[in-house]
């Protein structure tokens, strides 16, 4: 394929904020692969959920000169291209988990054999087969976040954005659920772009790390993660391993100032 | 804390409240021994024993004021749903015609009773009318709020979804203002109790508690209101336990309710 997957040029996303004009994104410019896991780093405001809300069609775009996904201008895009997983799981209280990750079929109109077929396969496969039938309310934090993701997944998308979503978790829970979405991506191999504050979260997921600044929100370094996969949790300690987390950690602190730096 | 505990302590926060119910009634027993008259305040015994005697009538005015308050609330809840959602979802309904709602809220509806005699004649149904004037702004003010609150999460999934206006309606909106709902049913269930006798008082008419209680008034049969007042306190009860009970098989997913031990 001659063009990228996902490719965004000179993207700025201004809106207003009482008397002054917030600058989210100005002139942001990258390109992603198909198949690529991306992740998208950064202090708080730097924008990088604004990407997410653009690829997503939540947020329109102020500007920008080419604004492509799959080859299509993003506002031509079908439904059901992009699935999108948030930091707050936003599961509908109401509805079983079963019935929550089933929610975007009935919005997409995708209840076909196959498709249903999905949804159990896909809680299978994020390990809530025992919880189908249960209620947001009884799921701890994780389990909620692993609801999330397979309501993200099941109209099989063919990008999926993640924001943040174990950042609410606890690091050793943060840690396994790394490790499982590592293999969930390599049994189902989709485009994803992934925003975190976490340095080590990004080396060990991601291809390829975009790192962002903020004020006007705007991209630093594009860095590419050199590390075999499947990765494990023992390359944590690795000198390969500390050696990526370096330099992403020196690219985030280089010119920031000292609020900047606290990412 | 073990279960055998809490059980104690819920077992004797009753015999407390038993103990000044009790302490309160024995009190009151002592009022004619002041040398207060019975027609300004009975004594707890004489009300009961007026009840023994006049209890088959009581029943039947209290039914004609429940069925007077049933209607009145269903009234209200099947005008006050539809005109919140037409609210929500036009602008010209929004501009036009919710100021009047909230406008006219704040009207004593006993204000507008005698009207409703006028046009709707005397005999049931100016009372039920008054009873769902009175249940119908806490259903629409609150039902508006509800629909709108749509969980701005909820909502940001929807749009990533590119839901349709409806699909959110139907999957999100009457789901997440349903709690709204439910605590303005609850006032609402009270309140027609009141809107109801209200319509009694102003509408004339031989039926109903608030009929018999204006009949005791003339007469001056004081022990009578207090069976009048007591009975409009059940009515009440009996109209909010009844919605709660609804709220709890309904809300069963919400965070207010726990699951039973």
């Amino acid at each position: 394929m001659a063009e990228s997957f996902i490719e965004v040029s000179d993207l700025t996303v201004k809106f207003p904020l009482e008397d002054r004009v917030v600058h989210a994104l100005e002139d942001v410019s990258f390109t992603i692969a198909e198949n690529e896991f991306v992740a998208l780093i950064g202090p708080s405001g730097c924008g990088k959920t604004t990407i997410l809300n653009v690829l997503a069609g939540v947020v329109p775009p102020s500007h920008a000169t080419r604004l492509t996904l799959g080859g299509r201008a993003l506002h031509q895009v079908p439904r059901g291209t992009v699935g999108y997983v948030f930091q707050d799981p936003i599961l509908l209280p109401w509805r079983t988990i079963e019935q929550n990750v089933r929610l975007p079929l009935e919005v997409l109109g995708l209840e076909t054999p196959e498709y249903e077929h999905r949804v159990g396969e896909l809680l299978e496969l994020v390990g809530l087969t025992a919880f189908a039938r249960g209620y947001p309310k009884q799921l701890s934090g994780g389990m909620k976040q692993r609801a999330g993701i397979a309501r993200g997944l099941v109209f099989n998308p063919s990008l999926l954005l993640m924001d943040e979503p174990f950042g609410a978790l606890d690091e050793i829970t943060r840690t396994n659920l790394n490790a499982w979405l590592q293999d969930l991506w390599l049994k189902t191999r989709k485009t994803v772009m992934l925003v975190t504050h976490n340095v080590l979260e990004a080396v060990f997921l991601a291809d390829k790390v975009i790192v962002m600044a903020s004020n006007p929100g705007r991209i630093k370094d594009v860095l590419a993660v050199n590390l075999p996969r499947p990765r494990t949790l023992e390359m944590y300690s690795s000198p390969a391993f500390v050696k990526e987390a370096a330099i992403i950690r020196e690219s985030l602190h280089r010119d920031a100032g000292p609020a900047e730096a606290m990412a | 804390m073990s279960p055998g505990g809490r059980w104690g302590a819920r077992a004797r926060t009753r015999l407390e409240f038993l103990a000044t119910t009790l302490a309160v009634l024995g009190l009151w027993e002592l009022v004619p021994w002041l040398g207060l008259p019975a027609f300004i305040l009975p004594p707890p015994h004489q009300i009961v024993a007026k009840f023994v005697q006049i209890y088959p009538g009581v029943f039947s005015h209290s039914l004609v004021t429940l069925v007077e308050s049933v209607l009145g609330f269903m009234l209200a809840f099947v005008s006050g749903f539809p005109l919140a959602i037409g609210i929500v979802h036009s602008r010209f309904m929004e501009k036009t015609v919710y100021p009047y709602v909230v406008a006219v809220r704040l009207v004593p509806v006993i204000s507008i009773a005698p009207l409703m005699v006028i046009w709707f004649g005397i005999g049931m149904s100016p009372r039920v009318v008054v009873s769902a004037l009175v249940a119908f702004f806490p259903i629409v003010v609150n039902s508006v709020v509800g629909l709108r609150s749509g969980a701005a999460e909820a909502l940001k999934l929807m749009h990533s979804l590119k839901a349709t206006r409806g699909q959110i309606f139907w999957k999100i909106r009457l789901y997440a203002c349903l709690p709204y709902l439910f605590s303005a049913l609850r006032v609402s269930a009270t309140l027609a109790v009141i809107g109801a006798i209200v319509g009694e008082f102003v509408g004339g008419g031989n039926k109903g508690l608030g009929a018999m209680m204006l009949e005791a008034q003339a007469f001056m049969y004081t022990d009578t209101l207090f069976v009048g007042v007591v009975f409009s306190a059940v009515l009440g009860l009996l109209l909010f336990g009844a919605v709660a009970l609804i709220e709890r098989r309904v809300l069963f997913w919400h965070e207010s309710v726990t699951e039973a031990p």
